[in-house]
């Protein structure tokens, strides 16, 4: 078995309707490219993983090292650990490695046995972090997923030059854009915009069904030009399968910002509700389907 | 005048719903103690009779001389008031865990009377100290001293089984009493066995005791009449017609046959007072709708009248532990579905009553109709509502099937109690005659046979187990086999008990019942210990603690394999409940738990319930039958745990064990569609006599916005996937659900004026209804946390 028939993934589970149709098997790849600040699942960043330290269970007896004292975990001392005898001999419940290794094979047959689970048109979808940095395995996966009439999903950030190789196997297509300005998105987000447009581009010549997805992020890109723009950019994709969904900024992934030991550096933002109403109006002035948690899909 | 041009369907709504308000004001419920006064003072005269004719003839006395009473909102004579005490139950208001010792004092209910200037202290302590004395109680006691500190520390608890029974009155209702009493006479002039001769006419004398107590309400409903006017004479006049006629002939109107039927209950129920809990009724859509469709009455009004048929159950304030239960709906053998108008009459009646009693079961199967998930979604989603509990005939029949039904019995396997599947009128399943605690087994087998709480050697010690005394390695190595050793030796203890219990239980027969148990075919008592009198016959065994032992195991396994120089502090930790050994207990806890479709897990848990349901089947009752696995804990979860030291899988002394076949509370957190994958992996078919499982359901998950179209999802999303999967196997076959929140209980508890302001809010707990407002603090918490909102996203 090589690399490319293995899976970092971070986290799995279910939701009803809210990353894709019906009721769905999710699996968040580890690692991403991008570097958003209000990401709600910061532990997914990291191409390998991260360790993630609940301090109220985090006992010094768990690193031989000590690396943990008063329930503070010193990372530079985990840095150059090899033995990582917290995660195996003394693994407790203070400290974790976000990520587990699975086989194509294990997903696959996972998938397979949750079929009956998959009501309301629903089925599986590859979230992340980003499912595209582990592309030959994901390609391999959704081939064999679409052999077996599966309905699959993926959620991605759209970066990937590589992406239209997957639309064959996808039922549908959920794709961020977080700024309509390549400038703003790479300075902001460590990359530019103009692969994503150009996927964009390419799922609308292919007629893949796609959610839209802009986060609303305060102070980033919820000022009303940035909606025009927006809209600007969808209108002109003239994409008939495509859905647009806001995603109104949130700080739910606050504490897995500190539990995976980075600084959360949005403040004390606030997306203020009328604005997410005004862009939502907006849109649908504009002919532009919006939906909200997978409601309002046809 | 027939009762459907006597009442309008207001009328009967709110007679019904003064009536419940009446019975939640009664205070006392004395009758069961005349009953024994009467039992006692009858029995002396009667010592010499065969056992059966003994019981009949006190059952007689019993319904001659206990004082009758209508009251003004019944439009049906009879109750259930007398043979029930007024608190007396595992799970009442006063409850605490910690005073569970695991005994079951015959003697105990005596201490429900409050004494009084009628009911004096002397004259209660006169009965008690008679009743002390009786065959059944003196070789009761016997048992329980034998069990000693096994059933004080519950390794395993046994009881005698009263109630519990799905008796068949369909034929009584329908050709009258004399007719079976005719019946009866056949089978004596044909029978040559004495035995069977004085057992037939035991059964006569208790059916005829039936007619005596219809007799006696048409007496005092004519002397109310007298001095009644208008409608109300009326109503009355009609009472006393229709008991003028049944039970003894049989039922040609709906009135008719429930107010037979309630005649015929309430004598089931006399002859087993006090406390005859769990006795139920069987698919009664099925058994009225005949009459309904002959009277041609509509669902509404049909509605109506059943809300006096539920009304009837209610006993007093009690609302916990009685646990009768009705089964709607279901199928045929040949895959028919049965579901019929009176199918929805029947929940229309008790959506609109919401009583705590008696409880609602409905049956499902692939050909269920879309029509009743719609009307059952407003039960689901009704905050403070009662649910059903939900049965998967496709693989009920399975199981039943392979555990020796004939088909044409299958259709007729309804729930007593709880969730265990019996056939109605046909098997005497002693369903709660024992339980196992596989958690203090392991417990036991870990700590060389003493108790980690006690101290005192209760079970087998290492050396007996085979272990090496003095490596704990070895014996954590061999643990595992060591454990089902140790439960053998406790199976036999407990199955000899369990047997002790049903051979006292046959010092007390039940002519009446039998009759409506297969007695007429067989001429045998049903509490007889030497014949079988019913068709099928068995004992319960209700297992407590698959997932905490499980995740034990693997927990175990992960010791060895990673730090195996802790084996030590592991056996040392389970002594002292981890004092000082957080480290260690952390490693426990982060073991692969089952119900997250972890394969290791899964398969433990698949393997243990497999296995120790053969063994327990292999165990034989008085008569040489099997025992029957019963994978549930109705809320004895908590007070088992209480007795459970600490345990591998890192859980703390004394703290619950996992409620049935679920994972324990807190270890499921990856979500419902995990927790249903994990499930199905267990082998349901060697289940017979059932299981339970609980999802907490957010209601959030439902954003649909009529009731009918939440049933509809609620089909889609939970029950689908659980029940019916694959075609060829035996999928989960039984379900109860509480859509509700942790937060919304809370909200109730400290503002129940403002959330339930008729003082009920009914929630489920194992198979039965509670008004929630009436547990005690321990079974409150229990339910908020395994509404656990982890393991329930959908």
């Amino acid at each position: 078995m090589d690399h490319f028939d293995r899976i970092r993934i971070f986290q799995k589970g279910w939701n009803f309707g809210q990353d894709g149709p019906g009721n769905r098997l999710l699996y968040h790849f580890q690692g991403c490219n991008l570097k958003c600040p209000w990401c709600s699942n910061p532990e997914g960043i990291m191409k390998r993983g991260t360790l993630m330290v609940n301090k109220t269970r985090l006992l010094d007896a768990v690193c031989p090292y000590g690396a943990v004292s008063n329930q503070a975990l010193n990372r530079e001392l985990c840095r150059h650990c090899h033995t990582k005898e917290c995660l195996d001999k003394n693994r407790n419940e203070g400290i974790r490695y976000s990520s587990t290794t699975y086989s194509v094979d294990e997903l696959f047959e996972e998938i397979c046995r949750s079929r009956h689970l998959f009501y309301s048109g629903g089925g599986v979808t590859f979230t992340g972090g980003e499912p595209t940095l582990q592309f030959n395995a994901l390609r391999k996966l959704l081939e064999r997923i679409k052999a077996e009439s599966i309905n699959a999903a993926i959620e991605t950030n759209g970066t990937s030059s590589r992406l239209p190789e997957l639309f064959r196997y996808l039922d549908t297509l959920i794709i961020d854009l977080k700024h309509w300005s390549s400038q703003t998105h790479n300075k902001v987000l460590g990359a530019g915009n103009q692969i994503i447009l150009e996927n964009l581009e390419k799922a609308s010549d292919a007629r893949v069904r796609t959610w839209l997805r802009i986060p609303l992020i305060p102070g980033f890109n919820d000022s009303y030009k940035d909606i025009i723009h927006f809209v600007h950019i969808v209108r002109s994709l003239n994409h008939g399968g495509l859905f647009l969904e806001i995603l109104p900024y949130h700080e739910y992934g606050i504490v897995k910002w500190e539990q995976s030991g980075m600084d959360y550096k949005m403040g004390s933002k606030k997306l203020a509700p009328e604005i997410v109403s005004k862009a939502e109006e907006i849109f649908k002035m504009n002919q532009i389907h919006v939906i909200t948690n997978g409601r309002g899909l046809l | 005048m027939k009762w459907y041009q006597l009442y309008t369907k207001q009328q009967l709504d709110e007679k019904a719903r003064l009536l419940f308000e009446e019975q939640r004001q009664l205070k006392r419920l004395d009758g069961w103690f005349l009953i024994k006064e009467i039992q006692m003072d009858a029995g002396k005269n009667f010592e010499r009779l065969h056992p059966e004719i003994r019981s009949a003839r006190i059952l007689e006395q019993v319904v001659s001389h206990l004082p009758l009473h209508i009251n003004r909102n019944s439009i049906f004579a009879g109750t259930q008031n007398d043979a029930f005490a007024k608190s007396y139950a595992l799970i009442n208001p006063n409850f605490h865990v910690e005073t569970f010792e695991g005994y079951c004092d015959p003697l105990a209910v005596f201490d429900d009377v409050e004494p009084n200037e009628i009911f004096t202290r002397e004259r209660i302590e006169k009965t008690r100290g008679s009743y002390s004395q009786s065959a059944f109680v003196q070789e009761l006691k016997k048992v329980y001293a034998e069990t000693g500190d096994e059933t004080k520390e519950v390794v395993y608890f046994v009881e005698q089984v009263t109630g519990h029974i799905v008796a068949d009155f369909r034929q009584m209702i329908k050709e009258g009493i004399k007719n079976t009493i005719r019946q009866i006479n056949k089978k004596i002039r044909i029978q040559k066995d004495p035995e069977k001769i004085d057992t037939y006419s035991a059964m006569k004398i208790a059916l005829g005791a039936c007619v005596k107590l219809a007799g006696r309400y048409a007496e005092l409903a004519h002397e109310q009449s007298m001095v009644a006017a208008g409608t109300q004479r009326d109503e009355l006049q009609l009472m006393e017609e229709t008991l003028r006629k049944v039970p003894d002939s049989g039922a040609e109107t709906l009135f008719e046959a429930i107010q037979s039927f309630i005649i015929l209950w309430q004598v089931m129920c006399l002859e087993q007072s006090p406390n005859p809990y769990a006795f139920s009724v069987g698919n009664v859509d099925r058994i009225f709708e005949e009459y309904r469709a002959k009277d041609g009455t509509d669902r509404r009004l049909t509605a109506s009248l059943f809300k006096h048929f539920l009304s009837f159950f209610n006993v007093g304030d009690r609302s916990w532990a009685i646990s009768q239960n009705l089964i709607l709906s279901g199928k045929s053998a040949e895959g028919k579905d049965l579901t019929n108008l009176t199918t929805y009459a029947i929940l229309d009646a008790f959506y609109e009553t919401n009583y705590p009693q008696p409880i609602l079961s409905v049956k499902l199967h692939r050909q269920t109709p879309q029509e009743l998930y719609r009307e059952m979604g407003k039960f689901f989603f009704t905050p403070g509502c009662l649910t059903p509990s939900l049965f998967n005939d496709d693989s009920v029949f399975k199981v039943l099937e392979r555990a020796g039904v004939e088909t044409s019995d299958l259709k007729n396997y309804a729930v007593a109690g709880c969730q265990e599947p019996l056939i109605m009128g046909k098997d005497n399943g002693n369903t709660t005659n024992s339980w196992l605690n596989l958690g203090k087994i392991l417990e036991l087998t870990l700590n060389n046979g003493c108790s980690a709480l006690t101290g005192k050697k209760i079970g087998l010690g290492f050396s007996e187990l085979g272990l090496p005394e003095n490596d704990p390695v070895g014996i954590l190595r061999n643990a595992e086999e060591a454990f089902y050793q140790q439960l053998d030796h406790f199976l036999k203890k407990m199955t000899n008990a369990a047997n002790g219990c049903s051979q006292a239980l046959s010092n007390l027969r039940t002519p009446f019942l039998s009759a409506a148990m297969g007695g007429i075919e067989t001429g045998i008592d049903m509490r007889n210990v030497n014949r079988q009198g019913t068709k099928y016959n068995g004992s319960g065994c209700l297992i407590h603690g698959l997932s905490v032992v499980a995740d034990s195991f693997i927990a175990i396994r992960d010791l060895l394999n990673k730090r195996f120089e802790d084996a030590e502090a592991l056996l040392e930790g389970l002594k002292d409940d981890f004092k000082g050994k957080e480290d260690l207990r952390q490693f426990l806890l982060s073991a692969e738990k089952y119900g997250n479709n972890s394969e290791k897990a899964d398969e433990m848990a698949k393997n243990i319930a497999s296995r120790i349901s053969q063994q327990v089947a292999l165990q034989k009752n008085y008569l040489g039958n099997s025992f029957r696995p019963d994978w549930s804990s109705p809320s004895t979860h908590l007070l088992y745990g209480y007795w459970v030291g600490a345990m591998p899988n890192g859980r703390h002394a004394r703290e619950m064990l996992n409620y049935g076949l679920d994972p324990l509370y807190g270890d499921s957190h990856s979500g419902l569609g995990f927790r249903i994958l994990s499930i199905q992996k267990l082998s349901f078919e060697k289940m017979n006599g059932g299981y339970a499982s609980h999802f907490g359901i957010d209601p959030k998950n439902f954003p649909e916005k009529t009731p009918e179209e939440k049933g509809i999802a609620f089909y889609e999303k939970v029950v689908r996937p659980l029940f019916f999967v694959e075609r060829d196997k035996v999928n989960p076959f039984y379900l109860y659900v509480n859509v509700n929140t942790p937060e919304m209980l809370r909200k109730v508890l400290a503002n129940p004026k403002k959330y339930a302001p008729g003082g009920v809010y009914i929630m489920r707990i194992h198979g039965t209804f509670v008004n929630f407002l009436d547990l005690s603090p321990a079974i409150q918490n229990d339910i908020i946390l395994r509404l656990d909102l982890e393991s329930k996203k959908l």
